[in-house]
């Protein structure tokens, strides 16, 4: 019944908005992104937890959350193809990837002093490809909605010439911005 | 416990998600939410951070400190806020200000009064 429901309720979606971008919005002040230090749901609108961690994200109409309830009040708003920006630490790449995962980068030609480098591949690619709607749906939990993006990473020194496809984690947060998780989610087969 | 740092899952609960009982991993959001962190498993093999999920903090035990310094920890919290709650230390949680969130020690899941 419930799978019926879900069902209903992409196919009306679609004959409504098409591929196009939808904004998922609820009557909350609160998001993922702004709420004051503390992640709740927001008895004051009644809105559930994890309607918060949606609010404000946009997504294309046919690859957004399922996420919904009975009385749920977000509504999905038509909007234009977002301008993606990043939460993105340089230390990410700086005190994670080259020091948890070294020997990978390694694997594919880099090492450290190429850190800003790799920074900017993923950076400007993982914008590109969101804003052509290729990201893949992940979990969506207390800490959001997760997405992966798949990047082609050019191999360096003598691993020039190859080129190595791979996964990047990120959380959607509000309004087209993409919170980096991880830089390393697996090699794209 | 805090950002980078590894950890291992020591319960069942996240089957669901890919992760099980004894898996490793990392911490690689700052921010608690609802008493749980943002863990990423991590193939021991390829190194893949191949699956995550929010995990309850008492359902985690550290492996290896991360090393990742205050100004880590807020460069990575949501608005750069130093009010969220981002390492657990003994049993309290705290925030980058230096207060402690929750009443009673290793209870995450409430939060103290100010
Ligand atoms: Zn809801």
């Amino acid at each position: 019944m419930k799978n019926l429901e879900a069902l209903y309720g992409k196919v009306t979606d679609y004959l409504k908005y098409g591929d196009g971008w939808v904004r998922r919005e609820n009557i909350s002040p609160k998001d993922i992104d702004v709420c004051n230090g503390e992640a709740t749901d927001d008895s004051d609108t009644r809105t559930c937890a994890l309607c918060v961690a949606l609010n404000r994200t946009v997504f294309k109409n046919d690859n957004k959350p399922d996420y919904t309830h009975p009385y749920c009040k977000c509504e999905q708003i038509p909007t234009a193809p977002p301008e993606p920006t990043l939460d993105f630490p340089m230390r990410k790449i700086t005190d994670y990837l080259f020091v948890k995962k070294r020997g990978l980068m390694y694997s594919m030609g880099y090492s450290e002093e190429d850190a800003k480098e790799v920074y900017q591949m993923i950076a400007t690619n993982a914008k590109e490809q969101f804003k052509q709607g290729k990201y893949f749906l992940n979990a969506l939990d207390n800490h959001g909605q997760k997405v992966n993006i798949l990047l082609a990473f050019p191999g360096k020194r003598e691993k020039e010439g190859h080129v190595y496809w791979i996964k990047t984690g990120w959380t959607v947060y509000p309004n087209g911005k993409l919170h980096q998780n991880t830089p390393f989610g697996g090699w794209a087969k | 416990m805090k950002l980078y740092d590894r950890v291992r899952v020591i319960n069942d609960g996240y089957e669901g998600y890919g992760i099980k009982k004894g898996d490793e991993g990392h911490i690689l959001n700052a921010e608690i939410r609802y008493g749980t962190f943002c863990f990423y498993r991590e193939d021991p093999e390829t190194l893949a951070d191949d699956a995550s999920a929010s995990v309850r903090i008492e359902d985690l035990e550290l492996v290896e400190d991360g090393g990742a310094t205050d100004e880590d920890i807020l460069e990575e919290l949501p608005r750069h806020n130093p009010e969220w709650g981002c390492k657990v230390i003994d049993g309290f949680i705290y925030n980058l200000k230096g207060e402690r969130l929750n009443e009673y020690a290793y209870d995450y899941h409430h939060r103290r009064i100010k």
